[in-house]
């Protein structure tokens, strides 16, 4: 058994097979690890956000069977990105697995279309805190909530998770930290809450699997599929374990687990919330028709004052979940621009010297999710009869973005195992054996239908987004990148003295 | 019967988790280091 010392050594040394100095502040242990990941999954956020969409289209059933459906698709999704995570552990993670198992462009590729997904999930969250806080902040300081008033509480919301990740991994790690404990005694007081002060008592259990009903004009089961977006959107940005796998002590092993039990947690509370939240419901219709169905929900079976102390804590958890994703997303950024892949990469690689945070890449994470709400803002400013809700718009392009970007890398390793390239010896200590294989299929085939569902009507403006931003990577590719873009690969020309004196530099600047 | 359905996939789910579990853990457990390499996409420096 390695001291701390002993195995930050041996992590550093790890990393620096790949041409990478320790520049990050390796802090975190396996129980931050997992919490970030956990933290933006958040079953506070996705599953609560998006409650009125599962409803509308699926009904009650779509709570005890879409919720249970996706999970288990989701654990098999994040076994396979464990195993990828513990073989190659670098914070560009799904870029750098498929720019190794394949080549520099796909993993350009790769990159860009997780840096999409990234987008649509930290404006979905951030909107989601907005969704939830305006209407509340609205009843304090008496004013009308609007669009407007929305996207004003986002851009402040966005505003203080970019300084609170500039000025520090340790802040953001003990927030996360708490975040995880936060969500799971939330979810509890919720729980107890609704088994024993419903005002009007508790649906018999069937209500829970009730298929069949739809508040919305689609067939059943196409609508059925819609509503799946729910519960796929709230499982998603678990690759935070990995982006954040340089600040990780023994990162191969804690990251994976990391990945992996924050979905399997998640399944379990979040299966437990959504049981008694839809149990209590009285007036399905009523939810549906309503501004916010789970706030509807909520009001309804605890009352007023009850109802709203819920949804403050409620808010407060998205509001940690919004947080960790910008950690996940900034890093990732970071990763990507330490290697060209963007444009002024040289900035968003730069690492604070006095907070070792990826400051500039942390502000442009910022300014790209607001930027995403705001041109869905003046679209509906233009054409107010859009009929797509903004939170369905953001998640759908986050969903597409990163499960696209999380398929790649899946693909990649069963076609370099198939070519010999990636050999058993390569796995790292997490690992599947034989059953590797046929977790990884059935991960894919989950992922190419899933990303079909998400994008048919009503969801076809995040495909129209979505298209639109391939046709521009198109163009950068060809216009510049695929001559110029040298991957993680070139990283590996960099001699060890080069990484010590970049490794020397930062600790100094620490000591 | 929904019900029955819903618990049932719901088991399923939770066995497949735990099962996926127990055996990446006995793999961590089991793993040499001396046997492995890390994978870089090319041939190690």
């Amino acid at each position: 058994m390695k001291n701390k010392n002993q195995q930050l050594l041996e992590d550093r040394k790890q990393l620096n097979r790949y041409g990478y100095a320790q520049e990050l502040l390796r802090d975190m242990g396996g129980f931050s690890n997992f919490a970030i990941s956990f933290s933006i999954i958040s079953i506070l956020t996705g599953a609560v956000s998006l409650y009125g969409h599962g409803l509308l289209y699926g009904g009650p059933g779509m709570m005890g069977f879409g919720w249970t459906i996706v999970a288990f698709f989701v654990l098999l999704i994040a076994a396979s990105l464990s195993e990828l995570a513990s073989a190659i552990p670098t914070a560009g993670a799904l870029y750098h697995w498929a720019a190794a198992l394949k080549g520099t462009r796909i993993g350009w590729y790769t990159a860009w279309i997780n840096l999409i997904g990234q987008i649509g999930i930290v404006a979905g969250i951030d909107y989601s805190v907005a969704l939830f806080a305006d209407p509340l902040l609205a009843g304090i300081f008496d004013y009308s909530s609007t669009d407007t008033t929305t996207l004003i509480v986002f851009g402040a919301v966005l505003l203080l998770h970019g300084i609170l990740n500039h000025v520090g991994i340790k802040i953001v790690a003990k927030l996360n930290d708490f975040s995880a404990w936060y969500h799971m005694i939330v979810v509890a007081i919720l729980v107890v809450s609704l088994a024993f002060f419903t005002k009007n008592g508790l649906q018999p259990i069937d209500y829970l699997f009730k298929v069949g009903q739809t508040f919305s004009d689609k067939p059943y089961f196409l609508a059925f599929l819609i509503g799946l977006l729910q519960a796929q959107w709230t499982f998603t940005g678990y690759d935070a374990s990995a982006h954040t796998i340089e600040e990780t002590v023994h990162p191969r092993v804690r990251a994976p687990w990391g990945i992996f039990n924050s979905v399997a947690f998640s399944f379990v509370f979040g299966f437990i919330m959504l049981s008694f939240v839809t149990l209590s419901i009285h007036d399905a219709s009523g939810a549906v028709n309503s501004d916010n169905a789970f706030i509807y929900v909520i009001s309804q079976a605890l009352g007023g004052t009850f109802g709203k102390v819920v949804l403050w804590l409620v808010t407060f958890a998205m509001f940690f979940c919004g947080l960790s994703s910008i950690t996940s997303f900034s890093r990732m950024m970071y990763a990507f621009s330490r290697d060209n892949g963007m444009p002024l990469s040289r900035h968003w690689a730069e690492i604070s010297r006095k907070y070792r945070t990826p400051a500039k890449a942390i502000w442009l994470s910022v300014i790209l999710s607001f930027v995403l709400a705001l041109i869905d803002y003046i679209t509906k400013l233009i054409n107010p009869d859009v009929g797509y809700s903004t939170i369905a718009f953001l998640t759908a392009v986050s969903v597409v973005g990163l499960y696209v970007a999380y398929g790649i890398p899946i693909y990649l390793k069963l076609r370099a195992e198939s070519k010999g390239i990636f050999l058993p010896k390569h796995y790292g200590p997490w690992s599947l054996g034989k059953w590797s294989k046929p977790i990884n299929i059935i991960s894919l085939i989950w992922i190419v239908f899933i990303c079909i569902i998400m994008v048919i009507p009503p969801n076809q403006m995040a495909a129209y987004a979505l298209g639109g931003m391939f046709i521009l990577l198109l163009i950068m590719d060809f216009g510049y990148y695929k001559k110029n873009f040298k991957g993680p690969q070139a990283a590996l020309e960099k001699s060890i003295d080069e990484i010590r004196r970049l490794e020397d530099e930062f600790e100094g600047e620490n000591d | 019967m929904g019900v029955v359905i819903g618990f049932a996939l719901v088991l399923l789910t939770l066995a497949a988790g735990t099962a996926i579990g127990v055996r990446a853990n006995k793999n961590v457990r089991a793993f040499n280091d001396g046997e492995h390499e890390i994978f870089v996409g090319r041939d190690d420096k």
